[in-house]
């Protein structure tokens, strides 16, 4: 038998490689390669016919059509990254009060986990979209309160809040959250979980011994749990992020989805390159703010 | 605390008052998931009660929640506007080929990213965290168009031939074969989180004992991380299950996975003729049924995995 002439390590990798290779090729031809394809059509003009697709180079005109000729792209551009900004963190944090929740030991908790996580199989936009719609019909139709998300309860809210003599602007923006937080609870499946896991994650040993030195209940989330979920914190933030941008209900994905159908391949293309250049920045900043503050905390110990 | 104070009295008085704050925290816990429960239980049962109402009792205010007389009438009705049979049975292929492929191809990348070093480890690495975030819907026009001119990543492209599998389950099973499928980057992520965990010394003694590289992974790598293929496995079932986006690309004809057909609802409800306006709520909802029953059922079935494995999945690593 011949012996080979690689070193010991080296066939190591190349064996780990060969691994990877599946995800390598995959990447190149079901990744990287549509998506600098989709790069070349936001500049281009595509048309296809029934044997290929062909595009011609045509700048920046399809940028400047999105948005100075379409009527609706900057503002729901502008509204979902306001959405964004107070859906995320509202989506984070209940997702961390249930998850301490359901990290606490009592009887019945596999059930109640198990209800928990039933937005996780159920949870697509589109099938709360037509709950909720149809949800609010009904409680319309018999005048009852019952029905989740309906807009009754926020009318009964906004009407109260504006004789109390709040602008109108402030209180609009209260009974958008209230209205939106049926939907908003139906979000945080994936994150419960990820923080479950998070809490179970951080050593016992600490709590025990905050515990001898007659650390309340309440001082040691603050100063144990929350610190040591921070990673975890970030990771869902990401996932958050992403996931709030690419909703079914989000009208720039709506947008982006009906031009896409019907084969306007250049804007549609120009627009998800846009969303995605806001996406970028956004994790990006979620990232530096994390940097640093993982830094502060490094200091702080040092 | 018997240990760190000496005085009796305090002693008593501290366990008086465990025990108040006992019965609060308690009352309030439950209090909070009650209240949680019902927001999640909610929308099921409501879906379910109007399904399962007639299209004229529907818009009865008498009626709440609970059917005055129970029919079938929308869903039978649905079943056959969605073509339901033939629907399902693609949505479950796609689903099940799908979710076999990524656990193969994932778990191999996960293996292969986790257990060895080579150069260029972790640009991999990085690059699998890049398709988990970049969105889908940015590659997702120009994936449609490749797959209608498919060309096995430009193999074909000289001969100028080309396969059209826009509408075949292909769509989306291949993608998975190549761990590029739907949320192949969170697969990958996760079989690395659990391999990682293993001790270095399985693999040294089986190359000792003359086990190769692929032999150790199938005989002894995988029968020991049994929780992640299940974690991924439910995981890729339902999500493809659930998926919209990709569905309503890759498939034009009538018969299309099941939440594909439910985003044209509206369409298929009037061309489906004889549906009113003030009677497609139960259509609707019989819809949704129809839709969501059969993860639901495999979710009563496997829910210990769901809510004890991702614990052990270690994505916190």
């Amino acid at each position: 038998m011949k012996r080979s002439r690689l070193s010991l390590t080296a066939r190591q990798g190349l064996t780990g490689f060969c691994f990877c290779i599946p995800f390598v090729l995959g990447f190149l031809m079901f990744f990287l390669k549509p998506l600098i394809q989709s790069l070349i059509f936001a500049f281009s003009k595509v048309s296809v016919s029934l044997d290929g697709y062909s595009s011609q180079p045509i700048g920046f005109e399809n940028f400047q059509y999105i948005f100075t000729k379409d009527a609706t792209f900057s503002v729901n551009l502008m509204d979902s990254f306001t959405n964004l900004l107070w859906q995320v963190p509202v989506i984070v944090v209940f997702s961390l009060f249930f998850a301490i929740i359901l990290n606490q030991k009592f009887t019945g908790r596999t059930m109640v986990r198990a209800i928990f996580f039933l937005p996780v199989i159920v949870a697509s936009g589109l099938v709360m979209d037509i709950i909720q719609s149809d949800a609010a019909a009904s409680s319309a139709l018999s005048g009852s309160v019952v029905a989740a998300g309906s807009t009754t309860q926020t009318d009964v809210l906004r009407e109260i809040l504006v004789n109390s003599g709040l602008s109108s602007k402030f209180v609009n923006a209260i009974t958008t959250v209230v209205d939106s937080l049926f939907s908003l609870t139906w979000k945080t499946g994936i994150q419960t979980i990820i923080f479950l896991a998070g809490l179970q994650s951080v050593p016992s040993s600490l709590y025990e011994a905050a515990y001898v030195e007659g650390c309340s209940g309440w001082e040691s989330f603050w100063k144990i749990t929350l610190p040591m979920l921070m990673p975890i914190m970030q990771l869902n933030l990401v996932y958050s992020i992403v996931d709030n941008f690419t909703d079914t209900k989000n009208k720039v994905m709506v947008q982006v989805m009906n031009n896409a159908r019907l084969v306007r391949y250049g804007w549609t293309s120009a627009m998800s390159w846009t969303y995605f250049v806001i996406i970028a920045v956004v994790l990006a900043v979620v990232f530096i703010v994390f940097h640093y503050m993982q830094r502060e905390r490094k200091t702080v110990i040092d | 605390m018997s240990i760190l104070t000496k005085n009796g009295n305090r002693l008593e008085g501290k366990t008086v008052l465990n025990k108040t704050t006992k019965a609060t925290v308690w009352t309030l816990r439950w209090v909070f998931i009650l209240a949680l429960s019902y927001l999640f239980v909610y929308p099921i049962i409501f879906m379910l009660s109007t399904s399962l109402q007639t299209p004229e009792s529907v818009n009865d205010p008498s009626v709440i929640m609970i059917p005055k007389e129970v029919s079938l009438e929308s869903i039978t009705k649905m079943a056959e506007l969605l073509h339901y049979w033939d629907s399902a049975l693609l949505t479950l292929s796609i689903a099940v080929f799908s979710t076999l492929a990524a656990l193969v191809s994932c778990s191999m990348v996960g293996y292969g990213i986790s257990r060895f070093e080579f150069k260029g480890k972790n640009i991999l690495f990085m690059l699998v965290v890049l398709t988990i975030i970049v969105p889908p819907q940015t590659i997702l026009p120009t994936m449609t168009l490749n797959f209608q001119f498919f060309d096995f990543g430009g193999i074909l492209a000289p001969f100028g031939v080309y396969i059209n599998l826009v509408n075949t389950i292909w769509t989306f099973v291949l993608p998975s074969m190549f761990a590029t499928g739907l949320r192949a980057g969170v697969f990958i992520f996760i079989f690395r989180q659990f391999f990682l965990g293993l001790p270095k010394d399985l693999e040294e003694a089986a190359r000792i004992d003359g086990c190769g590289a692929f032999r150790t992974y199938v005989q002894i790598i995988t029968p020991l991380t049994i929780p992640a293929f299940i974690t991924v496995m439910l995981f890729s079932f339902i999500w493809h299950w659930n998926d919209v986006y990709s569905s309503t690309m890759y498939f034009t004809s009538d018969i299309k996975p099941l939440m594909a057909l439910l985003r044209d609802l509206s369409t298929i409800l009037e061309r489906g003729a004889g549906v009113s306006a003030y009677a497609a709520r139960t259509y609707n909802a019989a819809a949704l049924l129809l839709t969501v029953l059969p993860p639901l059922i495999l979710y009563i079935f496997t829910q210990k995995y769901f809510t004890e494995g991702i614990e052990r999945t270690g994505i916190v690593g």
